[in-house]
Order: structure tokens, then C-alpha cells, then sequence
């Protein structure tokens, strides 16, 4: 295997592994990923799958989805798991941030639901930090490319679960405007996959670079190391020439001729950074971070519709979602995905109600069917930020204060979307749900405060954001560092500043936008002239 | 080292900034008394063995035995897979760190009784006194007391991985080394036969699922409906 490569790319994910598949064909490219790469060298039909990324979804639950714990087996290796502290008036007390671990990162783990940034969001990218080139416009193609490559479509109607049909008719009942979510799968058997703490869909169906990008840069020749932990790039007269990771405990470097990625996620990319070193020019790294706090919404309704079930044990379905409006009829910085399992199908949004004893032990027994919606706040008025390096980083995220109390834009956003939400449960016949908006203030802000404290917060971004200067980015319109030639970053952290979505097509783009940059302007081949035209063709 | 520096900094900021108010609360030295040292990892193994029974007290509250199991018929493994699993693994993400503050939280909420009006340790209370002391706790009423976070942490804590483990099909959890996730055969009642849930999809399930979705019709791209994209 030769040591050395036109691009090393640190990470396989979303961002990484898409960019792979854009420039493989245009030079020698390395491609590390600290997780397995499931299925490797087996056909992988969509829908129909390689055995053994079948078994691996199955067995992603709680057993393996431990890190050395002692019923892992020693294979609970697909999460990198960092604490992050969240309530800064509790110092001992940290949540967990669960970063995917395998080849294809977080699009090959969690259910693919494709939404696409507000409008908002980009023109705030130039507001935050002067970036230039990153409008709606600039992005357009790039999602409509990966929309083609990801194979994202919505679900007819006949084909969405109870609960999120219901939803839906209630929802327009009261003149709330629902939007069907895209979805990047492909031969779907809607839905049989059995959540119990993780959420891969067993079924193969999920499109990820795993699927798509990664084998089409295995074919046009890139070498793939999985298990491949990066530990740093190194840095030769300022300019990076090479990648250090440790496979199988041999540590290794292989040399880079004309570029470094590194793709390893807004937490794991300011790590490596740090070990890198780069911190020490510019102190940006691993801060302006931004993350979604996010709410699971429980709600009983005593009478499913005709057919008798909600769906609610089989896993779920985001087929619709919806943004709560303010009295102006714009939107609140909260996206509510409608969802008919997954209240109800994990012990995860069962623990959250809010009663303990023989009476939450009754409610359980008589209503196992439920209902529910997830939020996502989408805008918090923090920033966190993320320190240390490889072998151990942490993560401040301060949503609640040194009293505390909850940030302000959290807690009045999701007043508002639990308000939304609840008029709609409440329209399909519910007779209470969790959290409820009827407790008295001071009650219902604890409950809120207790959920985002102990959840985490999830779609971390920004920590080496894009921008026009070094005085507040890592990395210039491009995604190019200010402060070390040849190093490029690849993933959310690059987002300039918070989305309004699942980042999961954000940093798709992104990488396809780095590809056609890496292919015309470091590679020096002739770039695809991607547009819009075509790509709707 | 660059890292270790930055963290102890902010654990140390922080921490300042959580006793003073707790000062303001009038309660500092019992609460250094309580949890000063276990808030910067001097646990004994007492106090580990403590912090356990705890656990495993306010768990049996939260999920009583009634017709169906509860929490004390799958005594002890439960316990020790809520704390030691769900609590450190899944919750806390491995981290030795946050266990040991949780710890902490679980040996202080015990003792914190004897100075809030109960005279006991939480472990020596009648069950009726445990119910009211954890519940008081849970809802944030010693917040006046200067144990407010504490206590909170440790009891919700307590209730949310009590339910969470019990529902996640304990002891019947994790699945079988096998492309289905195939369930033992058990006289075991667990969470998922209370629920009445049916449970992983099997081979069959899903040949008559793939047979009726395989090749569905499907809409494509996004809908561009949404104003606000």
C-alpha cells in the first residue's frame, strides 16, 4: 500500500466521504475513518443490503452501543462518546454527545430525514462571519446534485404511518401548514425496524455516503482504512503535509502531496486540530459552537384511527413537519417533526413523562399506543465550545446558567412550539401529553430546563467555521484554513452559523461544493460545470 | 495538556460560581461537608456501595411491583445495569468523571435528610418517608436548602433511568448476536409484555413487509411547499 496520497481525507461521513467520492477520480485519495466500514467488499443493494450491515443494524442497541462497557463485548465501538456540560450551575454533571463511529458517520446510522436549510440561515452566514459565495443560490446545485445522488423523495400518503396522518388532518384543521419530509431511502418497507436506543434502519433502505459516494471512490480507485484513528496532521513549514493514525496499534503516516481534509465532525475535527496544533495560530478552533437542543413531545390519545394502531411499536416514521409561528406569522426557530413511533417506541421518551410510582406504571399499561413529535430548537443565543484534543475532548454548551435557568430564546421558542404542538394533539382527541404547556409556569420551565440539560444537544456545528478573516473563522469560502496551506475542513464545522434543519444535507453539500473546488483548483483537473439544469435532468 | 489546563480552568470557575451560590443560600458548609469532596473524585468504595443502594432505593419508587414486576423483582442486576450501564455507559458516555459527580449526588442526596427536617439517612427512612423526601427533591423543593441541584439531579436521574431501563425490555435487552434480534424464550414479565409491544420484526414479518413495500411508489425530491427554504 503506498504512503503516499494527492488528498488524505480524515473522516468518511457525510461531509468526508461525500467529498471522496466527488475527487477520487481525479487523483490518489486516502480515506481514514476511525469506525468499521460494514459491508465492505459485499454488494450493497439499497433495500436488499450486505449481511453483515443488516446484522450490525440489528445489533445496534443497547448492548453494543456502549463503549467498553461489560456487555459490549468490546464492540461497542460505532459512538465516539463526550461529556457535555450543559448546566453550568451543576459543574459535576455532564450529559453525553454521541458521535457516530463508522464509515459513512452519521449517514450511515441515523434515519434519513432530508430537510433542507431556511432561506434565513444563509443569509445569516454572511451576517456572522463575512463569508462570501455561501447564499442560497451559491448552494442550489449542490443540494439538488447530492438530492440526485442520495435519492431523496417523499412518501405518498397511502404509505405514511397513523399517527403522522392524523397529525397532519389535525393540523390543517386549524390552519397550521404542514410540509411532507424528504427522506433519503430507497426500497422502504415503512417501517419494521425496532428501536431500542439507536436508530439505523435495519432494512438497508437508508442512503448514505456509505452507500452512494464511498464505493463510487473505491471504484475510480481510492484506498479506504477503517479502524484508522487520526492523530494528528502534521504541519511542516506551515503547510500540512501529512496525516498520523493509529490501525490495529500501529501508528502510521502517510504523506499528503497537495492536500489534507479533515472530516471527522464538529467535535471531532477542532480535536484534531488542536492535536494538530492549530489552535496555537488561531484561536477560532473548536469555538462558536452551535448545537440544537431537542424535545421529544409524548401524547395520549385514547382512540387510534381505523385499523386500531398508531404504528407506535415498530419504529418511526417522520413523514411531516412544521414550524410554529409568532404573531407576525413568521416562523419561531423550532422545526416540530410529526412522528407516530417514536414517543412511544423507545424508553428513552417513555422515561420522560413526568410521573414515577404506581401511577406512571398504570399509564404505561393503558396507553402502550401513543403519539408524538420531536423538536428541535433550532437558534439558541449561545455559543459552545469545544476543547481538548483526540484522546479526550470535552464540550461546553451552557443552556442553562450559573442560576439554572434556561437560556431565554430556548425556553420562549419551545414554549411556543410545545403550545403548537399541543393545540394539534389536542385537536386529534389527547388527553394529555408531556410536556404539558397547562402546568403552571414555573413547573412547566423546570420540565423543559431538566429535558435540554440531560438530553444534550444534538447537530453540533460551527466549531471551525467558514468565514472572510482569521480574526473570527478557521477557514476561509472554500473551507481552505487561513492558517495552514493545504488544509482543508469538511463537515459541519464549517457551517458559518446555526441551520434550520438536520444538518445532514447542509454538510452533504458541502462536500460536493468542496469537490468541485478540489477538482479545479487543487487537483487541477477540469471541474464538472455542475447546473441546475442538468442536475434536474 | 493543553486540554487538561482548559478543562480544570472552567471546572474551576464553574465550581466557584456553584458554591457561591450555594453560600447565598446560607448552606455552604454542610453542602462542602456533603459533596465537597465527592465533587472532585475522592470516592471510597463505601461511598460507591452507598451510592448503589440508593439507586436502587429510589428506583423501587419509581417503578413499584404491583400485578406485573417492578423494579425490585429483578433485584439486583437491575441495579447495577441502571447505574453502572444505563447511568455511565449510555447516559453519561463512559465518562469515569461525570459517574463519579452522579455518585457523589446519589451518597449526598442520602445523607442531605439528616439536615433538612428528617433526621435519617434517605437509606433509613420508612418507605412513605422516602416517597415524600424523593419526591420534594424531584421537584425542585429543598432548592431554598442549597442542595436544590443536587438533589434534583440525583432523583431525576434516578426516575428518568429507572423507566428507561425497565422499558428498554430489561432483562431481555440486548439482542442476540444474530441478524434478527431474536428474544429468549423467558417467564420473565418485562416492560415490552406490559406495554404489550410486539416486539423485533421477524423473518417472516418481514418478507410479508418486504412483498408489500419493495418498489413502492415514491414522490421525488423535496416538497418545495415550505416558503421558508
Amino acid at each position: 500500500m503506498p504512503d503516499t496520497y494527492d488528498v488524505i481525507i480524515c473522516g468518511a461521513g457525510a461531509g468526508g466521504g461525500y467529498l471522496a467520492g466527488e475527487i477520487a477520480a481525479n487523483g490518489t485519495v486516502l480515506l481514514l475513518d476511525a469506525g468499521p466500514h460494514i459491508g465492505a467488499g459485499e454488494a450493497m443493494a439499497p433495500g436488499i443490503g450486505s449481511p453483515s450491515r443488516r446484522k450490525f443494524s440489528t445489533q445496534i442497541n443497547l448492548g453494543k452501543y456502549i463503549p467498553d462497557s461489560k456487555t459490549s463485548g468490546g464492540q461497542g465501538n460505532a459512538f465516539f462518546a463526550y461529556p457535555i456540560y450543559m448546566d453550568q450551575s451543576n459543574p459535576v454533571f455532564s450529559a453525553v454527545q454521541r458521535e457516530p463511529r463508522v464509515v459513512g458517520g452519521g449517514t450511515f446510522l441515523n434515519v434519513g430525514a432530508w430537510v433542507r436549510p431556511r432561506t434565513v440561515d444563509f443569509d445569516g452566514f454572511a451576517e456572522e462571519t463575512g463569508v462570501k459565495g455561501w447564499s442560497k443560490q451559491d448552494f442550489e446545485p449542490f443540494f439538488q446534485q447530492c438530492e440526485k445522488t442520495q435519492f431523496v423523495h417523499r412518501t405518498p400518503r397511502e404509505n405514511w404511518n397513523p399517527g403522522s396522518i392524523a397529525y397532519e388532518k389535525a393540523a390543517n384543521r386549524l390552519g397550521i401548514k404542514m410540509y411532507e419530509t424528504s427522506t433519503n431511502k430507497f426500497h422502504c418497507i415503512f417501517c419494521g425496524h425496532r428501536l431500542d436506543a439507536g436508530m439505523p434502519c435495519k432494512y438497508d433502505s437508508l442512503m448514505g455516503t456509505a452507500q452512494t459516494q464511498i464505493p463510487k471512490a473505491i471504484a475510480a480507485g481510492a484506498t479506504v482504512l477503517d479502524n484508522a484513528t487520526v492523530v494528528k496532521v502534521e504541519i511542516t513549514n506551515n503547510k500540512a503535509t501529512g496525516v498520523t493514525y493509529v490501525r490495529n496499534g500501529v501508528t502510521t503516516t502517510a504523506t499528503a502531496r497537495k492536500l489534507v481534509v479533515v472530516a471527522a465532525g464538529a467535535i471531532g475535527t477542532p480535536a484534531i486540530l488542536f492535536s494538530s496544533g492549530v489552535w496555537d495560530k488561531n484561536k477560532n478552533v473548536g469555538q462558536y459552537l452551535r448545537a440544537h437542543p431537542g424535545i421529544a413531545m409524548d401524547a395520549l390519545v385514547p382512540e387510534p384511527p381505523a385499523g386500531g394502531r398508531w404504528n407506535t411499536d415498530r419504529g418511526y416514521q417522520w413523514n411531516c413537519y412544521h414550524y410554529p409561528l409568532d404573531e407576525k406569522g413568521q416562523p419561531v426557530d423550532v422545526i416540530i417533526h410529526a412522528s407516530a413511533g417514536f414517543p412511544a417506541a423507545t424508553p428513552w421518551v417513555a422515561a420522560q413523562v413526568g410521573f414515577f410510582g404506581q401511577a406512571y406504571k398504570d399509564l404505561m399499561r393503558r396507553y402502550p399506543q401513543r403519539v408524538g413529535a420531536f423538536h428541535f430548537q433550532l437558534k439558541p443565543s449561545i455559543y459552545g465550545r469545544v476543547m481538548g484534543g483526540v484522546e479526550k475532548p470535552i464540550i461546553n454548551y451552557p443552556v442553562a446558567t450559573v442560576d439554572g435557568v434556561l437560556e431565554p430564546k430556548i425556553l420562549s421558542d419551545f414554549t411556543a412550539s410545545i403550545r403548537t404542538s399541543a393545540r394539534i394533539f389536542k385537536e386529534m382527541g389527547a388527553i394529555d401529553m408531556y410536556p404539558n404547556p397547562n402546568l403552571s409556569t414555573a413547573l412547566f420551565n423546570q420540565t423543559i430546563t431538566q429535558l435540554v440539560t440531560t438530553a444534550g444537544a444534538l447537530h453540533p456545528q460551527g466549531t471551525c467555521r467558514a468565514g472572510a478573516s482569521r480574526t473570527n473563522s478557521v477557514v476561509d469560502t472554500n473551507c481552505m484554513s487561513f492558517d495552514v496551506d493545504n488544509l482543508m475542513c469538511c463537515d459541519a464545522s464549517v457551517i458559518p452559523n446555526h441551520i434550520s434543519s438536520n444538518p445532514n444535507s447542509m454538510i452533504m453539500a458541502i462536500g460536493a461544493r468542496a469537490g468541485a473546488f478540489v477538482r479545479s483548483s487543487i487537483l487541477n483537473t477540469p471541474s464538472k460545470n455542475i447546473s441546475t439544469d442538468e442536475v434536474a435532468q | 495538556m493543553m486540554r487538561d489546563a482548559l478543562a480544570e480552568l472552567d471546572k474551576v470557575v464553574s465550581r466557584r460560581v456553584f458554591f457561591d451560590r450555594i453560600f447565598k443560600a446560607g448552606a455552604l458548609v454542610a453542602a462542602m461537608d456533603v459533596i465537597g469532596p465527592k465533587a472532585f473524585g475522592a470516592l471510597t468504595a463505601a461511598d460507591k456501595a452507598t451510592a448503589l443502594a440508593v439507586y436502587s432505593a429510589c428506583c423501587k419508587l419509581v417503578i413499584p411491583v404491583d400485578q406485573d414486576p417492578g423494579w425490585a423483582t429483578f433485584e439486583p442486576g437491575i441495579s447495577d445495569y441502571g447505574l453502572n450501564v444505563f447511568v455511565g455507559q449510555v447516559a453519561l458516555g463512559g465518562s469515569q468523571q461525570a459517574l463519579d459527580g452522579f455518585i457523589g449526588a446519589l451518597v449526598a442526596f442520602n445523607q442531605a435528610p439528616r439536615t433538612l427536617g428528617y433526621n435519617d439517612l434517605f437509606l433509613n427512612m420508612a418507605p412513605d418517608a422516602q416517597l415524600q423526601y424523593f419526591t420534594t427533591s424531584l421537584t425542585g423543593g429543598f432548592e431554598a436548602d442549597g442542595y436544590g441541584d443536587v438533589l434534583v439531579v440525583a432523583a431525576f436521574f434516578c426516575m428518568f433511568t429507572a423507566k428507561a431501563t425497565f422499558f428498554s425490555n430489561y432483562p431481555r435487552h440486548l439482542a442476540q448476536d444474530t441478524e434478527f434480534q431474536v428474544l429468549q424464550p423467558s417467564s420473565v414479565k418485562t416492560g415490552w409484555d406490559i406495554m404489550g409491544w410486539k416486539g423485533p420484526v421477524g423473518p417472516e414479518e418481514e418478507k410479508a413487509l418486504r412483498a408489500k413495500y419493495y418498489d413502492a411508489p415514491v414522490i421525488p425530491g423535496i416538497d418545495f411547499s415550505n416558503p421558508w427554504i
